[in-house]
């Protein structure tokens, strides 16, 4: 049994149509029309212990609703939920003493007191032992460099500093299970790559269950080994992004400009060579794609120097970036 | 053993949310002066008024001015618990619903309901310690001021007032939940309780057929009673089943606010994020 089963979730969200204007507040006092908006869309999809699964989509895609289903705080319209045998939204109390979540987006901290005090009011609802605790600040404290901001009022913190504590706060207990929406949003560099680092060991070592969601590519790549990528609530994409993206390399395109108007049927002609696929940029400059299992590039650059006196040449490859945007466009 | 220890060290926990807000109370200085001013003028308009109405040592319905006296000098103690109440429970639940710090408060394995609970007791010791206690101690000095026929049953009769209170304001703030704009809900219950629960004039000054009516709702349980014991109104016979009626009322709206709070929650549609 997996550690966390998703069968055929969907939530749809009912919301109130608002009329716009004078005339139209006036309609809605006394005739409300309703529009539901589907959200998730019958997904499923399971993740094994010790699995970090990335999860990804454009905006308004539907995952954090998925997020909020997993830890308990949202309800599904239909489908079937279990996080560790437990289905989160029935027995959330007990749910959520398993499982750590930041929302970069808002803080799980109590605003009107300091951080150090919110940590040890969690040290004392998570029965963390003391000495557990102060290995935990001291961890924090390296990877996120959290120390100096102990005493300040959460109410107080900047947006990256807040979210520093934040991640620390949620993982203060060691949860065996941890969801992550955009944990890395409004962190700078040095901390970013920290916070992967951090990520990543606890996983290897604790053997930490974790789904994320990011729009920083870079996360997934250095993290997920498996993604789903979700597209107006459904799941378009399972799988490895790396090897998609291996998959995607074989096609290459290198990019000619010239000096003069390109007329593509008499560089095909001049090219000659089979299996090229030429699209125009504009008037002075196209892209040749090919399969690089079949053409060797050096021959196509050669030819291209040759016979057609460029500008300019440039090879590109692949990124996830390019991976995911493709999938998006399917 | 281990059930007891269990139980204390979830109780600790909580009683630091009333830590939290009675120093978050403390903090306001400038607000707290205003505050003070506000209600002790009050208190002394309705002495001032009361004192014109019972001159000459006339009484209404067993009231004498003595009485009135301190009736007056607890009641405007009492609008501070109401307004910590409405202010720390009803509004506090709406503002958290829709700033979004109910869900974070979801998010713990903590009782939402004990929380709210919790952080309100921490306001209500400090209004009592610090507002309550100088309002009465101006009062003693300058007019006069009884003190309780049996303070230990007063004591326990007004904590079971709050008690009602509380579940009254927790139910209030779950209706948030349900029509987003809960501010007219919230003015309608608070001009009610202060009315109906005795804090502006003593009950048995209404009309009979609205005292009889009040019998069988909480209002007259959160203030009325407590005060009526304060004032020796009550017979030992009177006063215990006051308290057991008071206790039943505590005890059926906190489990209404638990179970209506169950079912509000799965109705949830979170904003933003
Ligand atoms: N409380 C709500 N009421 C109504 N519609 C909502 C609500 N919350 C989200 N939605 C809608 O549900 C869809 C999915 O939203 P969701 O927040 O899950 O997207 P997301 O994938 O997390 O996007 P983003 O990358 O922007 O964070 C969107 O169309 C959004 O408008
Ligand atoms: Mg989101």
């Amino acid at each position: 049994m997996a550690l966390i089963e998703v069968e055929n979730l969907t939530k749809s969200y009912k919301t109130f149509k608002r009329k716009e204007g004078l005339k139209g507040a006036f309609i809605n006092l006394f005739k409300r029309e309703y529009e539901f908006v589907q959200a998730v869309d019958d997904i499923s999809f399971h993740v094994e212990s010790g699995e970090i699964l990335g999860y990804i989509g454009p905006n308004g895609a539907g995952k954090s609703t998925t997020i909020k289903i997993l830890t308990g705080i949202l309800t599904p319209t239909a489908g079937k939920v279990a996080v560790n045998g437990v289905v989160p939204y029935k027995r959330r109390q007990q749910h959520v003493k398993n499982i750590g979540v930041v929302f970069g987006q808002r803080t799980q901290l109590w605003w009107d007191i300091a951080v150090i005090e919110a940590f040890t009011l969690l040290r004392d609802i998570y029965e963390v032992s003391k000495t557990d605790f102060q290995a935990q600040l001291e961890k924090f404290d390296t990877v996120l460099g959290i120390g100096p901001l102990l005493h300040i009022p959460v109410r107080k913190l900047s947006l990256g500093q807040r979210v520093r504590c934040d991640i620390a706060a949620s993982l203060l207990h060691n949860p065996p299970v941890v969801f992550l929406d955009e944990p890395t949003i409004g962190l700078d560099v040095a901390v970013k790559s920290n916070i992967r680092e951090f990520i990543k060991e606890m996983n290897a070592s604790l053997g930490t269950t974790m789904i994320l969601t990011t729009h920083d590519l870079s996360d997934i790549e250095y993290l997920c080994q498996r993604s789903l990528i979700i597209d107006q609530g459904k799941i378009i994409f399972d799988g490895d992004l790396q090897q998609a993206r291996d998959e995607l390399a074989r096609k290459r395109k290198i990019q000619v400009d010239f000096y003069e108007r390109v007329d593509i049927d008499s560089i095909r002609a001049q090219l000659n060579i089979v299996k090229l696929e030429f699209t125009r940029r504009n008037d002075y400059a196209l892209t040749i794609s090919f399969d690089k299992d079949e053409i060797s590039a050096i021959d196509i650059i050669q030819k291209v120097l040759d016979r057609l006196h460029p500008r300019d040449i440039k090879i590109e490859e692949p990124t996830i970036e390019t991976v995911v945007k493709e999938i998006y466009s399917k | 053993m281990g059930h007891f220890r269990k139980f204390w060290t979830r109780f600790r926990i909580y009683t630091r949310f009333s830590k939290i807000r009675f120093i978050d109370r403390l903090s306001y200085r400038a607000h707290f002066f205003l505050v003070l001013t506000e209600y002790l003028l009050i208190i002394i308009v309705n002495y001032f008024l009361w004192k014109a109405i019972l001159a000459d040592g006339r009484t209404i319905r067993g009231y004498a001015l003595d009485d009135m006296v301190t009736y007056v000098a607890v009641a405007g103690v009492f609008r501070f618990i109401i307004n910590e109440l409405s202010g720390g429970i009803s509004r506090e639940m709406s503002g958290q619903y829709h700033s979004g710090e109910l869900i974070m408060n979801l998010l713990k394995p903590v009782s939402y309901q004990l929380y709210i609970y919790f952080r309100a007791f921490g306001g209500i010791l400090f209004q009592l310690l610090f507002r309550g206690a100088t309002v009465l101690t101006i009062w003693a000095l300058l007019v006069g001021l009884t003190p309780p026929d049996s303070a230990a049953t007063f004591t326990v009769s007004l904590a079971l007032g709050i008690l009602i209170y509380a579940g009254i304001a927790f139910l209030v703030g779950l209706t948030t939940f349900h029509i987003e704009n809960n501010a007219g809900v919230l003015f309608a219950t608070t001009a009610s309780i202060e009315l109906l629960s005795g804090t502006l004039i003593p009950l048995v000054m209404f009309p009979g057929w609205v005292v009889s009516i009040l019998d069988y709702l909480p209002f007259k349980m959160i203030f009325y009673i407590p005060i009526q014991i304060y004032l020796g109104q009550l017979g030992v016979q009177e006063i215990v089943s006051a308290l057991i009626v008071q206790a039943i009322w505590a005890f059926s709206l906190s489990v209404a606010g638990f179970l209506l709070f169950k079912t509000s929650v799965r109705k949830l549609t979170i904003q933003g994020g």
